[in-house]
């Protein structure tokens, strides 16, 4: 199976197809529950997609996973939503692609999306900095002393930023439940 | 049965295929630029900068303007429209929060004739590009908005523009440099170094739609003169000869 790095290196469509039919839905359940909306989930979802596309030449292996690069241009296209109050086309309109009417049946997919999450995407929900926090203690599993000199802080904080992040996490694990 | 997700797939692998829209060349920059630097240069004024006060400082005076009242991204003010009113027709490309200077809003327009009254002697040109800056609260204890901004190109760093603002507390003294302009669409970021070493990385600005242009802002502090600020592209490498912060 070809890793999410390679298919973005390469410059063929079916490689690119290939990424976005990994992480389309995953991403489009993320925003929908960032955003409550079904129509700007998927204006969303479609602009981040372009973004990648356009940009995915820029995606540099060392700085995170690929689903991290994905998700840190789907939370930069948020935030402008959120700042603007409409969803950015600018990807789309370089690419030229034309913007999706979503039918009712899309409107329940997104919806059905929105109610699924798993702990890596409620990981993708914390700030930044409890996120990569508890991506290097958890996931890859690295001490907190060289966690923290790598965060430029003390190792005291950085064990009260990685428990704030397993609290978060638990939190969102309880509502997601409830 | 849901297909907004296949459908969204062809419209990706149709993009993929045919590619981004092209941008301008640098061959095509280049005939826009080097007529507009030479009259300037024959104007004797290669760029114009112009920053003036604004506002009388009457009633509003003592009003405060948080980050909740900035305008959305692609706001456009008439002639007229604004506080203080604009004298062109602009347009809100970028806004945010500085250390110091607080809440900022970055404006283009296009540049009005400027000329001696009594010898007609043009300084400014109409219909040059402007980028400017508006500090809705700013630390100099008047009250009232501050403006400032620059007409023309920058024709050594073609889409890569450095302007400058002094941002002065109630005493006058120098607090913060605020560094701003236009950047191209394929920077991945903007840097800042002092003496070789790398002290800012951001992420460019995007423009509103219909604007090609990104554009970033940096806030320094003010003993970074002899620091140089410059795009990087995807790869990491400069994408211009870069410019150097002004000596105060």
């Amino acid at each position: 199976v070809t890793d999410d790095a390679e298919l973005l290196a390469r410059s063929d469509a079916d490689s690119f197809a290939e990424f976005y039919r990994r992480h389309a839905r995953r991403l489009a359940g993320w925003l929908m529950r960032m955003t409550g909306d079904a129509e700007v989930a998927a204006d969303l979802t479609a602009e981040t997609f372009a973004a990648a596309l356009v940009g995915r030449k820029r995606y540099d292996p060392e700085r995170g996973a690929p689903a991290s690069w994905l998700y840190g241009i789907a939370a930069h296209k948020l935030n402008d939503w959120r700042r603007r109050g409409n969803a950015e086309d600018r990807a789309r309109l370089r690419l030229r692609m034309e913007r999706i009417q979503l039918s009712d049946e899309d409107v329940a997919e997104f919806e059905r999306l929105g109610s699924e999450v798993s702990l890596v995407e409620m990981l993708e929900e914390l700030p930044d900095d409890q996120r990569e926090a508890l991506r290097a203690r958890l996931l890859e599993e690295r001490g907190y002393r060289e966690i923290a000199r790598v965060a430029g802080i003390s190792e005291a904080a950085m064990r009260k930023r990685v428990s704030r992040g397993v609290a978060g996490l638990r939190g969102r694990l309880r509502r997601n439940a409830s | 049965v849901s297909d907004f997700f296949a459908t969204l797939e062809l419209e990706l692998r149709a993009a993929a295929e045919r590619g981004p829209r092209r941008r301008p060349s640098l061959t095509t920059a280049l005939r826009v630029l080097v007529p507009a630097a030479l009259t300037l240069a024959l104007l004797g004024v290669a760029l114009v900068p112009a920053v003036v006060l604004l506002g009388d400082g009457g009633g509003d005076a003592g009003q405060t303007t948080n980050a909740a009242e900035l305008p959305p991204v692609g706001t456009v003010y008439e002639p007229g429209e604004g506080r203080p009113p604009r004298d062109t027709r602009s347009t809100v490309v970028a806004t945010g929060v500085a250390p110091v200077a607080g809440p900022w809003q970055m404006e283009t327009y296009g540049s009005t004739r400027l000329a001696d009254p009594e010898t007609g002697e043009e300084y400014q040109p109409a219909g040059l590009r402007c980028l400017g800056i508006f500090l809705l609260d700013p630390p100099d204890g008047r009250g009232r908005p501050l403006g400032g901004g620059q007409c023309g190109e920058f024709p050594r760093t073609p889409g890569f523009s450095r302007v400058e603002m002094t941002v002065r507390s109630a005493k006058g003294e120098v607090e913060e440099i605020l560094v701003y302009g236009r950047v191209p669409a394929e920077a991945a970021a903007v840097v800042v170094t002092v003496d070789g070493v790398e002290r800012r990385r951001l992420e460019p600005l995007p423009g509103p739609s219909g604007v090609d242009d990104d554009f970033y802002l940096v806030a320094t502090p003010p003993h970074w003169e002899g620091g140089r600020v410059n795009w990087i592209d995807a790869n990491g490498n400069e994408g211009s000869r870069g410019h150097e912060l002004l000596p105060r």
